[in-house]
């Protein structure tokens, strides 16, 4: 027998029966470098079995264990959700809660402040420069929100905001309710009954203004303080208690700008700073009642313009966010500002558009100044 | 004739439960091992951890334990399942719990006595080691990994897995079941060969008659 023996190969593979092993073994023993060559043979495919079972247990160890890790991880990113969802809950409850407190909105809140008529005296003891201060209190910037949940009146001007442009259908009926039942003489009666609106939450506000150009401030200035002289005032007014131009609640003028800023609900209108001295011709004064809403899903800025209600042009805004609505007429073409962003106005009737920005630099230039 | 058809009918109800068949999904996870398929024995594991974590833990393991027991009662089902002549002669969570019972008393044993040996001094613990334990497998485990990839591939396929030599060569992109034993041939030779040239002789003991 030789190391090159072919029943070598069938005993190590384990191919022989146990009789036909015992026999082999003995025969092979007889040739000691035989029996030594298969004993290392023996000793090698041991070693390789060994190291094959070494193998396979790490194959279950690392595939065990990554389950046991997926299974955390998977269970962590179940957490995660869990606990995003309920901050966002918590989180929109909280939002829900405080924007339902803040809509809890007196009409007409600053009313006893101001008794009627009251407004015109103290505008013609002040002098023009003082606009400003005189429009904080005014009862226009007051938010006019929707749904009406609690107490409704037909005669409530509250109730007149399209909260999407579905609603913009019954728009112009509900405005001109919303400008009727803004009359003055209204207000006070309203107050002392403790009228109070209860609102829905995520609907900004409506805001009925005018914009004029510098010649009309200059105009509307002159009612304001009795219906002569010109306006002298050097700072650049945003607002004006224009109770002597119309039945709106509040006229703003700032040469052609209309500034005023969004604050949740609560509407105020802001003085502007920079001075405008040029003097324009005058021109018929322009109204808008601008109606603010959020609640579209929409992620640009849209405005839709509802058509004109006595020369009051209906305009509403989709994602206006909390920014300032500044509206310039530029040789005729009126633009807008929302959070230093301009954008084309434009005055097309029954389209809603998104708004466009304003991208010639020129322009742009001009219309920052 | 009622007689004749009733002994009949006894004998082949003896004949049936004399010969045990495996349920479905035993036969199923059987054949997988058959192919190969390493996959389903995850899926052993995690169909029998809790049985013999419960049996670990009551016979003083832990949980350290219970993943060793596991791994190599798999490991003997994966060996044993894959012989030729073997039948499955219960269902085969009861073999498996027979292979992990017999493991962990065994183990148990081997802790007892290296427990007792701990006051025995070095020198007479050599002397009482079994021949068999003494070779060193590790020195060929060494030498495989300086094989190539592929040799090793074969080598285990053969030696541990059993494969058969037209499964090999499919594995491994050879030609034929005759190139793959030429491979493996010259694979076992390239091992000797290192191993020869990385250690002594005294390094591996073999019990010589």
């Amino acid at each position: 027998m030789d190391i090159k023996d072919p029943r070598i190969d069938t005993y190590l593979n384990g191919e022989m029966t146990s009789e036909e092993m015992s026999q082999f073994e003995v025969e092979a023993k007889q040739f000691p470098t035989v029996w030594e060559h298969i004993q290392f043979q023996q000793f090698m495919i041991d070693g390789i079995r060994k190291e094959g079972e070494a193998e396979l247990k790490d194959f279950i160890a690392n595939r065990i264990t990554e389950d046991e890790e997926e299974k955390i991880t998977r269970r962590n990113i179940g957490w995660s959700l869990a606990a995003t969802l309920v901050i966002l809950a918590v989180g929109l409850g909280i939002s829900y809660k405080s924007k339902w407190k803040n809509s809890e909105v007196f009409l007409f809140p600053n009313a006893k402040q101001k008794a009627p008529g009251k407004d015109q005296e103290e505008l013609k003891s002040e002098p023009s420069t003082g606009i400003a201060k005189q429009s904080v209190p005014y009862r226009s910037a007051d938010s006019t929100v929707i749904p009406m949940i609690v107490e409704e009146d037909a005669s409530d001007i509250n109730n007149s905001v399209a909260s999407s442009p579905d609603d913009i259908a019954n728009r112009d009926d509900r405005e001109n309710v919303l400008k009727e039942g803004m009359a003055d003489e209204d207000v006070p009666q309203q107050y002392d009954k403790g009228y109070r609106v209860q609102v829905a939450p995520f609907v900004v506000s409506a805001i009925n203004l005018n914009s004029f150009t510098q010649g009309d401030v200059t105009q509307s200035k002159t009612n304001i303080n009795g219906g002569s002289g010109k306006n002298k005032s050097k700072s650049r007014p945003s607002a004006v208690a224009g109770s002597g131009l119309s039945d709106t609640v509040a006229t703003l003028s700032s040469g052609n700008v209309a500034p005023l800023s969004m604050n949740g609900n609560q509407t105020e209108i802001k003085s502007a700073e920079s001075v405008q001295r040029k003097k324009f011709k005058s021109e018929r004064n322009q109204q808008f009642l601008i109606t603010l809403s959020e609640q579209t899903g929409y992620t640009k800025p849209y405005a839709f313009i509802g058509g004109q209600t006595e020369g009051v042009i209906n305009l509403t805004l989709w994602n206006a966010g909390t920014n300032d609505v500044l509206i310039y007429q530029l040789s005729g073409v009126y633009y807008i500002e929302l959070g230093n962003i301009f954008y084309y106005l434009p005055l097309a009737q029954g389209t809603t558009t998104a708004l466009v920005k304003v991208s010639n630099p020129r322009l742009l230039e001009q219309l920052k100044q | 004739m009622y007689y004749e058809a009733f002994t009949f009918f006894d004998e082949r109800v003896l004949s049936a439960r004399a010969m045990y068949k495996a349920p479905l999904l035993d036969r199923r996870i059987i054949d997988r091992i058959r192919e190969g398929d390493r996959e389903v024995l995850i899926e052993l594991y995690k169909a029998h951890e809790g049985m013999i974590a419960n049996h670990v833990f009551q016979h003083s393991g832990n949980e350290d334990d219970v993943k060793d027991l596991m791994q190599d009662t798999l490991v003997a089902i994966w060996q044993n399942v894959r012989k030729p002549d073997f039948q499955l002669s219960a269902k085969l969570s009861t073999y498996l719990f027979a292979i992990a019972k017999n493991l962990w008393l065994k183990q148990l044993e081997k802790r007892k006595r290296i427990k007792g040996e701990q006051f025995i001094t070095g020198k007479e613990m050599a002397d009482t080691q079994d021949p068999a334990e003494k070779m060193d497998h590790s020195l060929v485990q060494k030498a495989m990994d300086l094989l190539q990839d592929k040799c090793r591939n074969i080598l285990i396929m053969f030696y541990f897995d059993g494969f058969d030599m037209d499964t090999i060569a499919k594995a491994n992109g050879l030609s034929s079941a005759t190139v793959a034993k030429a491979k493996k041939y010259q694979c076992l030779k390239g091992l000797e060969t290192i191993i020869k040239q990385q250690y002594n002789a005294a390094d591996f003991y073999f019990n010589k008659p």
